[in-house]
């Protein structure tokens, strides 16, 4: 169970590098729109969240349910999981907003400024430091 | 439970922390791949932002959460091999982390001296470090 558990760390780890990079390679992306720099940042952004970030993502939530399947009727009754739940599951549906916008700028068809990347930029590090305390701390009681 | 949220604000400045460790070589790739000079300034200024703003920060605060974490385990004369392991992991980590700013450094000085080859080999190593790591700590093997 460790094993399984560390390997879901490891996974997170990787995963939140590519959240946490994309939208900053958007925010360049839109900042620098000439032609040379426009082909790098699609190769770029590319190579990031289909070989990178979206297989990190898709083990992280592997291992994690591999975790809960150990002691999965005792694990729900934590009140600190159902928290924690909602907040992957936000995450999952950035994760897949982003492969929308990946694609958008690869049709040169962005529509977002680069404020609206800065905004996006911020959202990874909230989530990450609200599961994170969520999993650590697991504050709250269990739900009897 | 003061120790819990001094482990958790560890865990977020260290996922911080590596998520730098893996972009900034992999921006070394691109960047010794690249002839256009004008996109090299812009690949110095992506660097220097991820490097100075961010990875330093994430690193000075996952070593302070980190010693906080330690402290009691020293004072009471700690025995386990795993954490002594993984702090001798955690030196390596330093050293490759003030390595690749000297890499940075050599690269807005215009004397890069490696390919993209070697880079993307540069770009393995953190990889290594965060499994073993994570593994002593989750295990705590005895040896």
């Amino acid at each position: 169970m460790l094993w399984i558990k560390a390997f879901h760390i490891i996974f997170v780890v990787t995963w939140f590098s590519g959240l946490f990079y994309l939208p900053r390679l958007f925010i360049y992306h839109t900042q620098w729109n000439d032609a040379v720099s426009n082909q790098q940042f699609k190769i770029m952004e590319k190579k990031l969240y289909y070989y990178i970030t979206t297989p990190a993502g898709i083990l992280t939530l592997l291992f994690g349910f591999w975790v809960l399947s150990y002691n999965f009727s005792g694990y729900l009754q934590e009140s600190w999981l159902h928290m924690k739940f909602a907040m992957v599951l936000l995450l999952v549906i950035y994760h897949m907003y982003l492969g929308k916008i990946v694609g958008d700028f690869q049709m040169d068809q962005n529509r977002h400024s680069k404020g609206f990347y800065y905004a996006l930029h911020g959202l990874p590090t909230l989530f990450l430091v609200i599961i994170v305390i969520l999993a650590v701390v697991k504050p709250g009681g269990v739900i009897s | 439970m003061l120790m819990l949220w001094i482990k958790a604000f560890h865990v977020i400045s260290l996922t911080i922390w590596f998520g730098g460790l893996f972009y900034l070589p992999r921006l070394f790739v691109y960047h010794a791949m690249q002839s256009d000079s004008r996109l090299q300034q812009r690949f110095i200024l992506m660097e220097k932002n991820l490097y100075y703003r961010i990875m330093h920060p994430a690193a000075f605060f996952t070593f302070i959460f980190g010693f906080i974490l330690a402290y009691p385990y020293f004072i009471s004369h700690f025995s386990g091999t795993w954490l002594y392991l993984k702090l001798i992991l955690v030196a390596c980590l330093m050293m490759y982390h003030f390595y690749l700013g000297l890499l940075l450094q050599r690269f807005a000085d215009q004397q890069n001296r490696h390919s993209a080859v070697f880079f993307r080999w540069l770009n393995e190593l953190p990889t290594v470090f965060l499994i073993a790591i994570v593994l002593l700590v989750m295990l705590k093997p005895i040896f």
